[in-house]
């Protein structure tokens, strides 16, 4: 009993102190981690996508489940926007603004050009790691490396934190340790939008003079290399401007267009855009439409070749009749 | 005798780590994900003791920080749950004497589980650790716990019960 004892307290304090160990050394960064991660993961990665194979069909059901009352509030909510809508198409300048800015949107991402992989969400990290990430079904083998911008149809999701030989490690843009820079549409501000967990994500923009509004649309900014995010994908819309007079920088909350918590098929950039998406996401030049003073006699003013003398050849709009 | 438990206890906790993270989290039930590995680290500790427990602690926490998901620094789960396992394990000749004894080990390993990942973050000064998340995570990570140790803490104790152990 005695000796049995002493042996138990032997080995929870060699337990312990590997535990200790292990986390100093992570916590100092290095290669003896990433290998024991990259050991685990070949072995876990086919596990988690072969539980996850089985499990999707049915894990769909528990989710509308679990999601019942949310979804009430939600049907709510869309019946007030609904209504508001209606009201909105009597006045349809707005309407008509709206779309060609949505529109615009579609042509940043069509426009974008990007080279993506898809991949499946197989596994969630533990709320009770505080960490928000997701694990999906496409890794090295399929060309995926580290720090490549992920996406999917609404906008940036996040980027490759770490990848096996099957699966990927998707550091999701509301992880509190995600700061992702982004460009404000409209005026070429520059910002930060980093994640807070489970409270809104925060835009800083440095310029403290900077004009911000709510509703704003964000686009990457994109890095160095197009690493970790490239250029001109949507982020989210500015949701409320908080107002801190004598701050040097403006800080605003952020909607992400992703809904981080119904993820399901996501893309991964693997090759970057060839032609800079981001002028597309600027408004036309003004070349391209003159003032409605001179309706000469041409039926498109666009065509009129007086326009614009000054950039009239090298202006893209005028040239569109061209095969 | 030695290697029937390493073997049986190693897969029972993978395979937890893998209904952890790629059953129960994508299901994104609201508040938590429930803490499969610590259920099957308390089950193995309650029927084979404080060396096993610590040991099957230290196994399950380190593959919960190193399995695909995660980015949290490696070892912080594998020192919160070798704890868990000691102490869990102290139980282990009680629990078949009184009804209260199991239940009370999952209630109190629930909470000292997300408490102690949480301890942990603030002491790594951790970004992505405040104490709203904790407020928010912890009541229902306890809930679903408790929801799931009669099939799984339960499961996991018959099983390890096939391999006889003088707990001394």
């Amino acid at each position: 009993m005695n000796r049995d004892n002493r042996r138990t307290r032997t080995v929870l304090a060699l337990l312990l102190l590997t535990s200790f160990l292990l986390i100093t050394v992570d916590f100092r960064g290095g290669g003896v981690s990433d290998r024991v991660r990259g050991l685990v993961g070949s072995v876990f990665g086919p596990l988690e996508r072969a539980a996850g194979a089985v499990v999707r069909p049915v894990s769909g059901l528990v989710d509308d489940v679990g999601n019942l009352s949310s979804r009430k509030a939600k049907i709510a909510a869309l019946e007030k926007e609904n209504a508001a809508l209606r009201q909105q198409l009597r006045t349809t300048g707005d309407v008509r603004s709206r779309a060609a800015q949505l529109d615009r949107l579609l042509r940043i991402s069509g426009l974008g050009q990007y080279r993506i992989v898809l991949g499946q969400v197989v596994a969630v990290g533990p709320a009770q790691g505080f960490a928000s990430t997701v694990t999906i079904d496409a890794g090295s083998r399929d060309g995926l490396t580290a720090d490549m911008t992920v996406l999917n149809g609404d906008g940036l999701v996040g980027r490759v934190k770490s990848v096996t030989a099957t699966t990927a490690t998707v550091l999701l843009l509301t992880d509190p340790t995600s700061t992702v820079g982004v460009r404000l549409e409209g005026t070429r501000e520059l910002g930060f939008v980093s994640g807070r967990g489970q409270r809104p994500m925060q835009l800083e923009v440095p310029d403290a003079q900077a004009k911000i509004t709510k509703g704003q649309r964000l686009v990457t900014l994109g890095s160095v290399n197009n690493r970790p995010y490239v250029r001109g994908v949507p982020v989210g819309v500015i949701s409320s401007v908080l107002l801190e007079p004598g701050s040097p920088s403006r800080i605003a909350t952020v909607l992400p267009y992703v809904d981080v918590s119904h993820l399901d098929v996501l893309g991964v950039v693997v090759e970057p855009p060839r032609t800079d998406p981001r002028d597309s996401v600027l408004p036309p030049r003004p070349a391209a439409s003159p003032t409605p003073s001179a309706p000469t006699a041409a039926p498109r003013p666009s065509g009129a070749p007086s326009a614009g003398s000054s950039a009239g050849s090298s202006a893209g709009p005028s040239a569109s009749p061209r095969p | 005798m030695l290697a029937a438990r390493l073997g049986l206890s190693g897969a029972v906790l993978a395979l937890a780590v893998v209904l952890q993270v790629a059953v129960f989290a994508p299901m994104r039930l609201p508040g938590a994900t429930p803490d499969v590995m610590i259920l099957a680290v308390l089950g193995i500790a309650l029927r084979w003791g404080s060396t096993s427990g610590a040991v099957a602690g230290f196994v399950g926490g380190l593959l919960l920080d190193a399995a695909p998901p995660s980015d949290s620094t490696l070892g912080r789960w594998a020192l919160v749950a070798t704890i868990i396992g000691f102490l869990a394990g102290k139980a282990a000749l009680d629990v078949e004497r009184s009804a209260v004894v199991g239940p009370l080990v999952v209630l109190l390993g629930s909470i000292a589980a997300t408490t102690g990942n949480w301890v942990l973050g603030v002491l790594l000064s951790d970004p992505r650790v405040d104490a709203a998340g904790l407020a928010s995570v912890l009541p229902a990570a306890v809930l679903y716990d408790i929801v799931l140790a009669p099939f799984l803490v339960w499961g996991v104790y018959r099983l390890a019960g096939r391999i006889e152990v003088d707990l001394a």
